[in-house]
């Protein structure tokens, strides 16, 4: 784990304990298997973090797993995102961040659907 | 050259008989919903389909995509090419539209977008071209109008915008009715400027329907 993810633990943990966001996930997903690796860039290293809907429960797990998108952007970014300095959406549309498919869904449809997603979590973080 | 007008009164005007899909299709400048509105609620995704949202317009519901609802205002695209074909594919072909008729603004000129589009939906589409009666606009027509013959689009109107303040406008009109299509005129007015005005869309109604 990349030790400046450290300076955002207290919002991560923020964000744990909101049920409400997981809650929503959960019913969009209701029946549905979806997962994102989310993959931190730092200087030729990096950082994995599963995140996922499956049967049921929302699961957070270290590493790289088969996902249905990876999103990948520095960590600096993922950092400034957290602590709403940067705009996911932006970020996104400006080519900062990646997200590639891996379910037969254009690129756009995660993007969509993650646009939506952060835009939960700045909600709650802010 | 009028095309978010006419496509967002027309779709008005036809959602008073039809339930009616809207798509602002200008991925790069989008802006369709300074007239229409933004939906409240973001896309959602069900069984393996975005939904799209809805705005009220006039009182009537109409399912509206654009990009103006993911691109925050004032911020730039600046993602590859394909990225923005894969943004149109996912608009148009992962998109669950539960409605009679979709009412499409296209983006400027003929760019990959318009091309792209017209493969996914040709040949069931109609389209209606928005022009000004004047010569400069005469080679767009003229490329427009062969994308669709080779993409085999119906083309159901023309519409001359601002037809009113142009001098040479019936010269035009006299040129473009070679395509064959029924030609609509539309005068420029204040009220169109400020605001939806779909009943002054009741002929091009009429015509594409």
């Amino acid at each position: 784990m990349n030790p400046k993810l450290l300076s955002i633990i207290p919002k991560l943990v923020k964000l744990s304990l909101n049920q409400w966001w997981a809650r929503r996930l959960l019913e969009q997903y209701k029946g549905i298997n979806r997962s994102c690796q989310l993959i931190l860039k730092d200087d030729g290293d990096e950082t994995a973090i599963w995140v996922g809907v499956q049967d049921g429960e929302v699961k957070v797990k270290i590493g790289r797993y088969p996902a249905t998108t990876t999103v990948t952007m520095d960590v600096d970014l993922f950092i400034d995102t957290i602590k709403g300095r940067v705009d996911f959406r932006e970020a996104l549309f400006h080519g900062a961040i990646e997200v590639e498919s891996h379910d037969g869904h254009p690129w756009a449809y995660h993007g969509f659907l993650w646009a939506g997603f952060w835009d939960l979590v700045a909600q709650i973080l802010r | 050259m009028g095309k978010t007008t006419v496509s967002t009164n027309l779709a008005t005007k036809l959602s008073e008989k039809f339930r009616i899909g809207f798509i602002d299709l200008d991925i790069y400048g989008p802006n369709a919903h300074l007239l229409l509105g933004l939906p409240e609620v973001p896309a959602v995704e069900q069984g393996e389909m975005l939904v799209p949202p809805k705005v009220n317009v006039d009182g009537r519901e109409m399912q509206f995509m654009s990009m103006a609802m993911f691109l925050p205002e004032g911020v730039g695209l600046a993602i590859k090419a394909e990225f923005v074909l894969d943004i149109v594919k996912t608009i148009i072909q992962f998109t669950r539209w539960d409605c009679d008729l979709i009412v499409a603004d296209m983006p400027p000129g003929s760019l990959d977008v318009v091309n792209y589009t017209l493969d996914l939906v040709a040949p069931r589409a109609q389209a209606v071209l928005v022009t000004e009666p004047h010569r400069m606009s005469l080679s767009d027509c003229l490329r427009l109008y062969d994308i669709l013959r080779l993409k085999e689009v119906e083309l159901s109107a023309i519409v001359l915008n601002k037809y009113n303040l142009f001098k040479d406008a019936p010269a035009f009109e006299a040129e473009i009715s070679r395509f064959g299509a029924p030609i609509v005129k539309l005068d420029w007015s204040e009220e169109l400027q400020s605001g939806l005005q779909p009943d002054l869309f009741e002929e091009l109604v009429e015509v594409v329907v």
